[in-house]
């Protein structure tokens, strides 16, 4: 027979739910590599959302590393991203050019934990 | 061997029942999931080379799959199940007119019966005892079929042995299905465009919802495999499981939710339970919103959802609060269809109660409550208000990459002992045993919520509320879809959720008085006695470190109980409980954050009484 329980089971949510079958945010397209952080508002959030504006919240992060950090597909975190921009929860943040360095090294260090 | 069995399954003329208007919808439904796997697996097919194989061979097994549900189903109609055998005196009612006939007037009928009772001499006792009900439905097969299909209808060679290829099969579906949606998570992960990840949702989507069907197939011919998650779930990504597995998905509103966690051993159960509950509420409320929200009780969580269907069908509600009430399980030949039959052999597993009631605003209202054995309590009181978003755990991910996960929820959740068997035996009796503290300050007796006060025993009344009579005052709310307005409060104000409260704890008394048993005298000292002898298992004590229960290998056969006489003497208790510590419990004014606190369950939790 096929079963085979050692295997892990699929998700359990499924991400399609999390976005509500959503593949673009209400803030547009954004790009992996933008870098967001929180901003402190009133108002309760959904907990995918939470979780997101909580990784932010540490400091300016890619949505790349967002996705890695709660282990959700890139799209999805995408689109969470864009929907906290919409609503000011996350903010893109502009960076100097002298962090350039640092954000592609941290960037490359996100692709190769993929 | 299959088409055996499906052209008389077509040529019989059923009665005009809801309950085959019901049975052709499943069929048809099923067919459109073969049917979405085919196209499901040949877009897969094209996007990834190497999956082709294992899409094509998903969708064979699964036509195989639909294929002995309906042999199965035609199988249970032949069963000498009562729920069958009535079915039978009413087709036969229906063909003939409404009388029925002597005995086997028909020459190859007799032939059969000669044969089958060779075989199976006892059914001759069992005919004696029946009377009526097996000749009439041979003969109903007789009448309007030839020879050849009333052998096969009475050949009892089609029987339960002969679906074990069946099961075998619809297990093989169910783990492919699994397998296929493992796929379609990696090829998400790392989807980049947004019209690519469109196409893989649609995949997803509908993997989902085919699992969902061979998962109910399973559950039907119980042969699922208990599915344990390792850890604890919050509520609300349950709901959020529960809608994953549906049609229209995008139509389910989640409230809340993230005050309470589902232990591991049952989060999966009761997501497949209320997968069939929102299929049912969506697909009868097309284009509009379906709520879900849930509070906490004294005795676990209730859940609600609340659909805005323009039509209701009260006799429908009553006769399934009435099966679902009863405690055992609802046939699969239910006039009531298979989503009733699936969402009761689930609940009879979990001690979860549920009830239906016509809202009378529109809509209907369906509530589900999960027992406080099968949650796990969220230890700190920042997760679980509303609007502090930053303990909330993350959303769910692809299964086996939640290492993060898992150690973040184990710094946040504890779960109650689960795993003993004698524990999930007590039913509702368990429950006295986890009412957080300042509830019951002490307790020495478990299931004697008030210690020392005397044990009213007139505070039932005496003539409880039906539960498909209207719920005053609890229209769904207006919140709008998270896709129209991102990030809007989604949580109820505190005085909705006093009103709700409330409502929701009137309707679960009456719902657990109506279901235990009218003719039963409660005997609440029995009861509390027989909690106290039958709960030895306590809650762990505050500072315990998260859940250290070991996960139930997947091997293991869960606990075999009779369900029955422990569902109605749980009743008693339930409703014993329910009564005398609600009006206590119940806030006066406005819930409080102490308050909300408290009916999430985030008190700190008594210590381990001295046995």
């Amino acid at each position: 027979m096929h079963r085979s329980p050692q295997l892990p089971d699929a998700g359990f949510v499924r991400p399609f739910v999390v976005t509500h079958g959503r593949t673009v945010g209400h803030a547009g397209d954004i790009a992996l590599e933008t870098m967001v952080e929180a901003r402190v508002l009133d108002g309760a959030l959904a907990p995918d959302h939470a979780a997101v504006v909580d990784v932010c919240r540490v400091g300016p992060r890619s949505v790349m590393e967002i996705a890695l950090e709660l282990t959700i597909p890139i799209g999805v975190a995408r689109v969470l991203v864009a929907d906290l921009t919409a609503t000011g929860h996350v903010e893109q943040c502009t960076t100097a050019e002298t962090e350039k360095q640092e954000i592609v090294e941290r960037l490359l260090a996100g692709l190769r934990a993929l | 061997m299959f088409d055996s069995a499906e052209p008389r399954d077509l040529e019989v003329a059923p009665p005009p029942s809801s309950a085959h208007r019901r049975r052709s919808h499943d069929r048809r439904r099923l067919a459109t999931f073969a049917l979405a796997g085919l196209i499901a697996s040949l877009i897969l097919a094209a996007r990834v080379s190497s999956v082709a194989g294992l899409g094509a061979a998903g969708v064979t097994v699964l036509i195989l799959g639909v294929t002995f549900l309906q042999q199965r189903r035609a199988a249970a109609r032949r069963a000498n199940e009562p729920q069958t055998a009535e079915e039978a005196i009413a087709l036969a009612d229906l063909i003939l007119g409404g009388d029925l006939p002597p005995p086997s007037p028909h020459p190859a009928a007799d032939a059969v019966d000669e044969v089958a009772h060779e075989l199976y001499p006892i059914d001759d006792a069992h005919s004696a005892d029946t009377g009526f009900a097996e000749p009439a439905f041979a003969d109903a097969g007789a009448v309007e079929g030839s020879a050849e299909d009333s052998a096969d209808v009475n050949n009892p060679a089609t029987t339960e042995n002969d679906l074990e290829p069946f099961l075998e099969l619809g297990g093989l579906v169910h783990d492919l299905l699994v397998e296929q949606m493992r796929v379609i998570e990696v090829l998400e992960r790392d989807e980049i465009s947004a019209d690519g990840l469109q196409q893989l949702f649609r995949l997803d989507h509908l993997a989902s919802q085919m699992r969902r069907a061979a998962s109910s197939m399973l559950v039907l011919a119980d042969r699922d495999a208990p599915r344990h998650l390792g850890q604890p779930v919050i509520m609300h990504q349950v709901a959020q499981a529960a809608s994953s597995g549906i049609a229209r998905f995008d139509q389910v509103d989640i409230h809340g939710l993230t005050d309470v966690a589902v232990a591991g051993s049952v989060a999966a159960d009761l997501a497949h339970l209320l997968a069939q509950v929102l299929d049912a509420a969506t697909e009868a409320s097309p284009g509009t919103r379906t709520a879900v929200q849930g509070v906490a009780t004294p005795e676990g969580y209730l859940i609600e959802i609340t659909d805005q269907r323009a039509e209701t069908n009260d006799e429908w509600v009553h006769a399934a609060n009435v099966a679902l009430g009863s405690g055992q399980i609802v046939g699969r030949a239910s006039d009531l269809g298979l989503d009733i039959a699936v969402v009761s052999r689930l609940a009879v597993r979990h001690g979860i109660a549920i009830a239906f009631a016509v809202v009378p605003t529109g809509g209907m209202a369906s509530r589900i409550h999960v027992p406080q054995m099968a949650l796990a309590r969220i230890a700190h009181a920042t997760a679980t208000m509303p609007g502090t978003p930053g303990e909330t755990p993350q959303a769910a991910a692809p299964g086996g990459e939640t290492a993060q996960q898992s150690a973040h929820a184990a710094a946040q959740l504890e779960e109650f002992p689960t795993e003993e068997p004698a524990h999930e035996a007590n039913g509702y009796h368990a429950f006295a045993d986890h009412v957080p503290s300042n509830e019951v300050p002490s307790d020495p007796v478990p299931g004697d919520p008030v210690p020392g006060d005397p044990v009213p025993t007139d505070h039932l009344p005496s003539d409880p509320p039906a539960m498909d009579q209207p719920v005053a005052g609890h229209a769904p709310h207006e919140f709008g879809a998270l896709a129209e307005t991102p990030a809007a409060p989604w949580d109820a104000p505190a005085e909705d959720l006093t009103e709700a409260w409330t409502e929701l704890a009137q309707s679960q008394r009456a719902a657990i008085e109506w279901a235990a048993d009218p003719t039963m005298e409660p005997t609440h000292q029995d009861a509390a006695a027989a909690a106290a002898a039958d709960s030895p298992t306590l809650p762990p004590a505050a500072d315990e470190p998260a859940f250290d229960t070991a996960p139930a290998p997947f091997d293991e056969e869960p606990a075999p109980f009779d369900a029955a006489p422990q569902a109605a003497a749980a009743a008693d208790g339930l409703a014993e409980h329910l009564s005398t510590t609600i009006p206590d419990g119940l806030p006066a004014g406005p819930l409080t954050e102490e308050d909300l606190s408290r009916l999430s369950g985030t008190g700190p939790i008594a210590p381990p009484p001295e046995d």
